[in-house]
């Protein structure tokens, strides 16, 4: 005994035909596995189901394969070989390039001060709280002056 | 039947056993393994994650020393 739901079926397909006007059902090779083989013979037999690729990874030498299979189980299984090939990282010494901040010709170092120029304004700032405390100082003593200097005008 | 009457079965003639489960035609050749499995393959009657296992399963060695 059969069930047709004939108006879901054709809601269902207007609705799908109205999203996608021109697109078509696409296939895709799918990923059927990364598999460590002995040997390259080993992978080429290695059997791969249609519309598959399986990546392979050689245990004795350094070799990547792939065996890719249409969609068509007639088809010839097309085989990649890949060679591994170990990439020489540049070496960067971590302290130096953290320390030698003013060597860095990317960074605008007219902007900083060093040290000893912060120092010696800092002992200009004080010789001149000094003599300005001194003036002070002098100012008070001669206060009656200036109060009779201010009374003759 | 057991789990050794099974084994010892298929030991003694894996085919019988493999055709009463698995539809495979006489064109393949049945002293290839790999024929086989890809035959399986092509049909869709094993999945290519199966085949994968069972060629973990083959280079377990544990399971070598079982088959020996």
């Amino acid at each position: 005994m059969g069930y047709y739901y004939p108006n879901y079926q054709s809601q269902y397909s207007n609705q799908y035909q109205s999203q996608f006007p021109n697109q078509q059902p696409q296939m895709q090779i799918q990923n059927g596995g990364f598999l460590p083989v002995r040997s390259r013979q080993e992978a080429m037999n290695y059997p791969v189901a249609p519309g598959m690729s399986v990546t392979f990874k050689d245990e004795s030498a350094p070799y990547i394969y792939t065996k890719t299979k249409g969609f068509n189980q007639f088809d010839e299984p097309v085989f990649d070989v890949y060679k591994l090939t170990k990439e020489e990282m540049p070496s960067v010494n971590v302290q130096e390039a953290h320390t030698d901040v003013f060597t860095d010709k990317t960074k605008n170092v007219s902007q900083y001060a060093l040290k000893s120029d912060f120092e010696a304004l800092q002992r200009l700032v004080d010789i001149l709280q000094n003599d300005v405390h001194n003036l002070k100082k002098e100012s008070e003593r001669d206060e009656p002056i200036t109060s009779v200097s201010a009374v003759s005008e | 039947m057991n789990l050794l009457q099974a084994y010892q079965q298929f030991r003694s003639n894996p085919m019988a056993m493999l055709m009463q489960r698995y539809n495979i035609p006489q064109g393949v050749d049945t002293s290839n393994p790999n024929a086989i499995l890809q035959h399986l393959l092509n049909t869709g009657q094993v999945s290519q994650q199966q085949v994968n296992s069972l060629q973990g399963m083959r280079n377990n060695p544990a399971i070598q020393n079982l088959m020996k």
